[in-house]
């Protein structure tokens, strides 16, 4: 399998310290791929290393299974590749328009092509209506959409970014949330390095953890949920919970429970998928217990990040 | 009357709309040459800026005018009766010194020589010209560079795929972008000064262009200069700027003497090179500093765009040394070639130079702390520089980008050996055999150093450059001194030969005039072997470092060195 970014023994020492160490990772094509870990894990250098911003120490780095130190390929490689690091550093002397036309210019667009990106990349940041102001009166939110726009203005099909959202609003990285939603849709692989696990649940179809430099976990995230999610089914009647409570003893995939009478509410931990479920709920209807609610809950990413036996900083 | 007003605008807003759009037709192409150069324009050109620099420009060049119209002014002038008058501008007979016996043309008047006179105001003109580029543009391209490498938005532009030529070349144009307009406005009153000076278009097309690769190498070296340091580069701008000013004025003073050559004003100074006065030759003289300023350029074109593209190499190739040392050598030997008695001494001269350059080669090759690091680390890994097989060993320290450098500054130095034997043994004397004597000094010495930094660099400090120019400094300054104290004047004293272990070794045989005798050549033998153990024996000690470095981690835990270095 050709995968969009694939590491073999990828390694970088900063002095005699190993910052990643050994990292062999796969990810396909069209694939969100979220890279979480403590602070100092090694995330950033190696997004780094996968931008060519940083040089490996040892090890092999291939896109689209082109090695990335090929030196025929590398002007190729470079218009494939878009890197956002977590400061998305600016020129404040420009203004928006000037900084984007400045960018596509050196990824090689030019005449009515480049105009045509410039409006596409402004429209799809909605900064058109900024395309005019000077770079210094743009808010923090703002100028990291202007940063996510200078990444794509080339169109790469690679898309790196390193905690996009860090010092964000909520709304802010909502937006951004749905932008990277847009830019997955159009076919862009995108690895994310966060620390906000719940946009990384929401955004990826993979995760990889990394500690100590090295990447200790790497797979998908339905295979991640499989693994070490708990299901909850959480159950609430309007009363006879008592007899409820006797259905699930008499179940072997209720495992446990909690009953909180006064809401009337019992949370079963269920071990069974969701055809077990539909069967439970038709017991519970065939036993007339007066069900108002009745939904099936997992463990968040990082419950399961935790239960991994890591620790997550943030 | 509303609407015979707009009427009379519409002509001019028609005119000033069609000269927006050729403005802008202008920059996109501009922009399709080099985006960078446009890039730099559009930040540094706002209107403001252009409108005050456009001002003080004309400003500076009406004072300048009237400056130089009163010297005119002041030449011309007859102020006492009979008695000779002597002014620089003057027509008129000479006296023995060279003076210039004023002409009267009127009982009020004296002649003034006005060539000349435009001829001056063209020098100055060009010095002061120069001069900005050198203190001011210098400065805007280290601060523009600094600037780049702290907000971290180089890393973008090195991202992209356009070539690292075009993006520097875009940076040396317009980060200077004021500077250069300044100097744009002020070109036409050069021209016509220097046409009327008698320079002729070949004359000033020839000064023009020593004074273009003149500034290029300066701007190269801000580059080079800003690529080397991280911060505070408000004060090193300008300290750069001054530096370069400090070279720049003796500059000026040989660039005046054959410019006046065209106009019969006496003998300038000697300076031969194969045969050819170069110095009573203008076009010649032009050529050569035209062709060395170039080749300089060139070099450290390369190590800029090396260094660009990547920031944890070498400034420059062994292999790139090697061509350049050879260059270095043919040039120098031209200066010697024919030889006279009657010329400045060799040695010295021809040792100092190379010391120097040696230098040069010991910091451009020095790798990295990291580099070197990683080099000691992982080289078993890579086939090419397998140290099992010891021909591919001797290839990786001779070419080697991540190697450490003794073999090539070695290298260098024999080159320059080889070049000057035949030289020398064309002479069968002394003269020969002190100039191979120089350059081996200089080369052993700089061996010395280059393994003394290098040490220094793989130390666990927090700023080992600046203890490694430091321990350099207090080893060079000690060494002098301990040279002054051992007595250097008496060429019989055999502590006076242990100046060889010195910076200024290399002129040391200059100053001695009995080469012959007997205890001051056994002196000279034994500080040789000295030196030369020296070096070796630092080049051990750093390796040895080197090596316990490049442990693994569990080798380290087993020899028990600590794995945080």
């Amino acid at each position: 399998m050709d995968w969009a970014i694939e590491t073999r023994g990828l390694t970088k020492r900063f002095d005699r310290k190993l910052a990643v160490d050994s990292v062999d990772l796969q990810i396909a094509a069209g694939e969100v791929y979220g890279l979480i870990g403590p602070n100092g894990a090694g995330k950033t250098t190696l997004i780094r290393m996968l931008a060519t911003v940083e040089k490996p120490t040892i090890g092999e780095i291939f896109i689209d299974g082109i090695p990335i130190d090929h030196c025929d390929h590398r002007a190729t490689l470079k218009q494939r590749i878009g890197f956002l690091p977590d400061d998305f550093p600016v020129y404040d002397d420009l203004n928006v328009w000037d900084y984007l036309d400045y960018f596509g210019r050196l990824y090689g667009l030019r005449g009515t092509r480049l105009r045509e990106r410039l409006y596409d990349v402004l429209d799809l940041v909605q900064l058109l209506p900024k395309r005019d102001s000077p770079i210094a009166t743009l808010s923090r939110g703002m100028k990291q959409r202007l940063s996510l726009a200078r990444t794509i203005i080339h169109e790469p099909i690679l898309l790196l970014l390193d905690e996009p959202v860090s010092g964000l609003d909520p709304i802010a990285r909502l937006e951004f949330r749905n932008l990277i939603r847009i830019l997955q849709s159009a076919g862009m692989t995108v690895l994310i390095s966060s620390h906000v696990l719940s946009d990384l649940a929401e955004l990826c179809s993979a995760i990889g953890v990394m500690e100590l430099g090295q990447l200790v976990a790497s797979a998908p995230l339905d295979q991640l949920y499989a693994q070490f999610s708990r299901q909850t089914l959480v159950i609430t009647a309007l009363d006879r919970l008592d007899e409820l409570q006797a259905i699930l003893r008499t179940d072997r995939r209720a495992i446990a429970w909690e009953c909180n009478s006064a809401d009337g509410q019992i949370k079963v931990e269920f071990q069974g998928d969701e055809t077990d479920c539909s069967d439970l709920l038709n017991e519970l209807i065939r036993a007339q217990i007066p069900v108002v609610e009745f939904r099936r809950d997992r463990e968040s990413l990082e419950q399961i990040f935790l239960k991994m036996g890591h620790q997550q900083a943030s | 009357m509303k609407p015979h007003t707009s009427l009379r605008s519409y002509p001019w807003k028609q005119a000033q709309k069609t000269l927006q759009i050729m403005g802008d037709r202008w920059l996109d192409r501009l922009g399709n040459w080099n985006p960078q150069l446009l890039r730099e324009i559009k930040g540094n050109c706002t209107q403001r800026n252009l409108i005050l620099v456009s001002l003080a420009a004309i400003a500076t060049q009406v004072i300048f005018w009237i400056f130089w119209q009163n010297i005119a002014a002041e030449t011309a002038t007859v102020r006492s009766g009979s008695e000779p008058v002597y002014r620089f501008y003057c027509t008129g007979l000479r006296d023995g010194v060279e003076r210039v016996l004023c002409e009267r043309i009127s009982a009020t008047a004296f002649a003034v020589n006005w060539p000349l006179w435009w001829l001056d105001l063209f020098f100055g003109l060009s010095a002061i010209l120069l001069g900005l580029l050198v203190l001011v543009g210098t400065q805007a391209l280290i601060n523009n560079w600094a600037q780049e490498s702290k907000q971290g938005t180089l890393a973008f532009i090195r991202m992209t795929p356009e070539s690292s030529d075009r993006i520097l070349l875009g940076k040396l144009l317009g980060a200077p972008a004021l500077i250069h307009w300044a100097v744009l406005l002020a070109l036409p009153l050069h021209t016509l000064a220097g046409l009327q000076g008698g320079l002729g278009l070949g004359g000033l097309l020839l000064v023009d262009g020593v004074a273009v690769a003149l500034i290029t190498t300066f701007y190269l070296l801000a580059l080079f200069y800003a690529s080397t340091i991280q911060s505070k580069q408000g004060v090193s701008g300008w300290a750069f700027g001054l530096l370069g000013l400090f070279f720049y004025f003796p500059v000026l003073g040989v660039a005046r003497a054959p410019m006046f050559l065209v106009l019969p004003l006496g003998s300038a100074p000697q300076l031969n090179w194969f045969g050819q006065n170069v110095i009573a030759q203008p076009e010649l003289l032009a050529g050569m500093a035209i062709a060395v300023l170039s080749s300089l350029s060139i070099a450290l074109w390369q190590s800029l765009t090396r260094r660009f593209d990547q920031p944890d190499s070498t400034f420059s190739t062994k292999a790139q040394s090697y061509w350049l040392t050879l260059g270095f050598n043919l040039f120098a030997i031209g200066f010697f070639v024919p030889w006279r008695q009657d010329q400045i001494h060799p040695w010295g001269v021809v040792g100092l130079a190379w010391g120097m350059v040696m230098t040069v080669w010991m910091a451009l090759l020095l790798p990295p702390r990291q580099t070197l690091l990683d080099w000691a680390r992982y080289r078993h890994l890579h086939k090419s520089q397998d140290v099992r097989s010891g021909r591919s060993a001797l290839k990786d320290w001779l070419w080697g980008d991540n190697s450490p450098s003794f073999l090539a500054l070695l290298v260098n130095g024999a080159i320059t050996i080889a070049l000057w034997l035949p030289w020398a043994l064309a002479f069968h004397g002394p003269t020969g055999v002190l100039v191979l004597l120089s350059i081996g000094c200089a080369t052993l010495l700089m061996l010395l150093y280059a393994a003394l930094v290098q040490w220094v660099l793989l130390w666990n400090v927090r700023q080992p450059i600046a203890w490694a120019v430091g321990l350099l400094g207090i080893v060079m300054i000690g060494s002098i001194a301990l040279g002054v104290g051992l007595g250097l004047q008496d060429s019989a004293n055999f502590w006076g030969w242990f100046w060889l272990m010195t910076p200024l070794a290399s002129l040391l045989p200059s100053l001695i005039s009995e080469v012959g005798n007997p205890i001051a050549l056994g002196a000279a033998g034994l500080a040789f072997a000295i030196n030369g153990l020296a070096a070796i024996a630092m080049f051990c000690v750093a390796m040895n470092q080197l090596d316990r470095l490049g442990l693994s981690e569990s080798a380290a835990l087993m020899r028990g060195d600590r794995l945080e270095p």
